[in-house]
């Protein structure tokens, strides 16, 4: 079941997770041109059939799976749609509400990654006698020669990389994981579909987290939360002086410089959510940036846990580049990350993601800056 | 890949001598049932043998038989017809009935009749003392599946009746599952009112029946031209209920020894399985069930996964819930016996029909239990929460 060299070639059969999308479907095209075993699956994650069909945005749309049905009829290969609704609400939905309700801004793609797709989706595969589980993610993966370890490196196509929401993932998960476009660019990905007569293939991209609809998070936070919004609060200088007050710290997000409702000639920039004191502290242009942060615990992949510093870039957000910095362990198992160069809204609850040039070397969500 | 159906019980194979019939209609072009001219004649004569072919596998008059196009639209006309056609009143239902006598009666309870759910025993099987001591005075309906189609536990509908027959309520029975598997006299079992689909009896989906019996009046729901008696509007889908009649005549024709062959079968592999997968739990009472159905929990898996990985191998089988667009909520049914919703989500159904054979039951057990072995061992690795990894830290 495990992987035999670089190649990643292994014997038997690959569960596809397929979201009905362009990349998804290649990486089945390109598994299947390879003459492997394939079973498509898809993810039911919410239920629609309950409320308002617009709660969810377009994530498990019955038109998705049935673009994935359709791709896997015609490629040739048998699909399931998966039911993962409770594991999906405690691994991803909770925590992206508890997160917000404590002033921090969550990154629910990566605990999609590690605990659903190659979580759930890989154990349940397993039973279906899936020894791998191929996404359609722009990420790669490598072998390191001396050690055996399994790398994971950033996608050929650098505007859609997404190796920075992969960076929790286990040495067991990697060695079962097969990311099939991530040696093309999207305009290749495309050309395959379309070469291949695939209908996906100029379907328009997804770009926002999957189940958030047109209302955005504070649609879905109020409808998750209800009356158990947190309370509102106040707007808070640097010094501590009131500027103002806010509906609760749920609705902002550090950097955030629109809805602050304050008025002046001088944009004002979240600097900082103090969830406890339901303050949320604000700056001018330039007070925005910090120079360190702390990361609890965070998942070691291209490395074992250091002992000493080490000089990583380290990106803090999707499509961050990444700043130079040392990332030094207490010796408790967390880092502390010391910039080069001061980083504009480094946010809590977000990953920052250690890369030594194309691989990650690690990562782990962001506790608070300074 | 060899295919193994035995999935009977959401639809059975289109028989061949049932497709022949429907190919005659078609191929021929026949005409309107309600036409005057000849070909309107030769279609209406067709729908009247197949009237009379499914009135005689119930026992009873042609006249009695409103086609539909299925079982759901039978059972939404026999729990809305009769409901209207009465006046707002209480109505009495199991709570094993299928979703297209539930959903009509949640309906109804908006429009204000009080609706009374009576569950089963662990068996799967309703208590008729239950059903008539819920009776009132403002009673007009009550609905109790002849069996079930999750578990295949036959219901006491005769008793019932019979408890019933001094009262001025109906009685409907959704044997839509039953048809075929066992016998069914609608005058013998004294019901009022009966649904049946063609589908589940070896004939094509997309037609059914309601019988009705002489003196029920129905508000029906489609309302056109006076077809089926003013009850069901709409021209008749002469084809296809041409192999509704077909498929009834096998029925009246094979059911004594086919239920004995499917018992035997069905049993058998009980029996083997329980022989070779610890941790089973088959549901309904072995006494008062279909012959052609197996229901079993298998306990830490889920019933969804071992129906994918059975197809795989070429096996085609269901679970123990009710899915729809890719929900899965428990089954009601296995909820009412008392299951935990756990229980419920790791339970399959097996229905065995007129193609199958011991090797299918033997390549079906033979499977599960790999299939079972390999669930279960699944994930030993298995991730923890992300961000709360003491293990893979400095």
């Amino acid at each position: 079941m495990i992987r035999e060299g670089d190649a990643g070639v292994a014997e038997g059969r690959i569960a596809v997770a397929m979201s009905g999308g362009v990349d998804s479907s290649v990486a089945a095209l390109l598994l299947h041109g390879q003459g492997r075993d394939l079973v498509g699956l898809s993810l039911q994650l919410h239920d629609r059939s309950e409320g308002d069909p617009g709660r969810f945005g377009r994530c498990c749309s019955p038109r998705d799976f049935l673009d994935a049905r359709r791709v896997a009829d015609q490629v040739g290969f048998p699909f399931y749609v998966l039911n993962m609704e409770e594991e999906f609400r405690r691994a991803v939905l909770d925590d992206f509400v508890a997160e917000y309700s404590k002033g921090r801004t969550p990154l629910p793609c990566a605990h999609c990654n590690s605990e659903i797709k190659f979580g759930v989706l890989m154990r349940r595969a397993e039973g279906l006698g899936c020894g791998q589980v191929a996404t359609g993610h722009y990420a790669r993966l490598g072998r390191d020669p001396a050690t055996g370890r399994t790398r994971l490196l950033r996608g050929k196509d650098r505007e859609k990389d997404q190796s920075y929401f992969l960076f929790g993932m286990t040495p067991e998960q990697l060695d079962r994981a097969l990311f099939p476009v991530g040696d093309l660019t999207k305009e290749e990905v495309r050309k395959l579909a379309a070469e291949a007569g695939l209908r996906v293939a100029h379907k328009p991209e997804s770009m926002d987290i999957c189940f958030l609809s047109r209302e955005g998070y504070r649609g879905f936070l109020r409808s998750e939360l209800g009356d158990a919004a947190p309370a509102a609060g106040e707007f808070v200088d640097r010094e501590g002086h009131v500027l103002g007050t806010h509906d609760g710290v749920h609705l902002f997000t550090v950097g955030q410089r629109r809805g602050l409702g304050l008025s002046g000639e001088q944009a004002w920039y979240v600097l900082e959510i103090r969830g406890e004191k339901r303050q949320v502290v604000l700056g001018r242009e330039g007070e925005q940036y910090r120079s360190s942060c702390s990361v609890p615990r965070p998942n070691w992949i291209g490395m074992e846990p250091p002992r000493r510093s080490v000089e990583a870039a380290v990106q803090i957000r999707h499509r961050h580049p990444g700043g130079e910095a040392v990332v030094e362990p207490d010796g408790n198992g967390s880092v502390r990350i010391r910039f080069r160069s001061p980083q504009r809204a480094v946010t809590p609850g977000q990953a920052a993601v250690f890369y030594r040039e194309d691989e990650v070397l690690g990562g782990g969500f962001i506790g608070s800056a300074h | 890949m060899l295919e193994t159906y035995l999935d009977y019980n959401a639809s059975s194979p289109l028989r061949p001598e049932v497709a022949a019939a429907i190919s005659r209609v078609l191929e021929h072009g026949y005409g309107n049932p309600s036409s005057i001219h000849r070909s309107g004649h030769r279609s209406k004569v067709v729908l009247e043998a197949a009237r009379e072919s499914v009135a005689s596998l119930l026992g009873v008059g042609p006249e009695g038989i409103v086609f539909t196009s299925g079982g759901t639209e039978a059972n939404n006309l026999a729990i809305l017809g009769a409901a209207r056609a009465r006046g707002p009143g209480h109505i009495i239902v199991s709570a094993i009935e299928h979703s297209s006598v539930l959903e009509p009666l949640r309906h109804l309870e908006t429009e204000g009749y009080p609706v009374s759910r009576i569950r089963p025993d662990a068996g799967g099987v309703v208590d008729p003392a239950d059903v008539l001591r819920e009776v009132q005075d403002d009673t007009i309906l009550v609905s109790l599946i002849h069996s079930s189609n999750e578990v295949g536990t036959l219901q006491p509908v005769a008793e019932v009746a019979r408890g019933l027959r001094p009262r001025r309520v109906l009685l409907h029975t959704d044997a839509v599952q039953s048809a075929g598997k066992v016998p069914l006299e609608a005058g013998g079992l004294g019901v009022d009112l009966l649904s049946l689909s063609a589908h589940k009896m070896g004939g094509p989906p997309g037609v059914g029946c309601l019988y009705v019996r002489e003196g029920v009046t129905l508000v029906p729901l489609l309302r056109g031209g006076g077809q089926e008696s003013n009850r069901r509007a709409g021209t008749e889908a002469v084809a296809l209920l041409a192999g509704f009649g077909a498929a009834a005549e096998l029925a009246v024709l094979e059911l004594p020894a086919e239920g004995a062959r499917l018992r035997a079968l069905r049993d058998r592999l009980e029996e083997d399985l329980s022989g070779r997968i610890p941790g089973l739990r088959f549901h309904g009472r072995p006494d008062r069930r279909l012959p052609n159905t197996a229901s079993v929990g298998v306990a830490g898996c889920r019933g969804e996964e071992m129906v994918m990985a059975l197809d795989l191998e070429g096996i085609a089988i269901s679970t123990g819930s009710a899915c729809s667009a890719g929900t899965v909520r428990p089954s009601h049914v296995l909820e009412a016996m008392g299951c935990s919703p756990e229980e419920a989500r790791s339970t399959l159904r097996i229905s065995l029909g007129r193609g199958t054979t011991e090797e299918d039951l033997l390549r079906l057990a033979e499977s599960l239990c790999g299939i079972v072995a390999r669930i279960r061992g699944a994930g030993r690795w298995a991730a923890v929460p992300l961000g709360a990894a003491p293990g893979r830290t400095g």
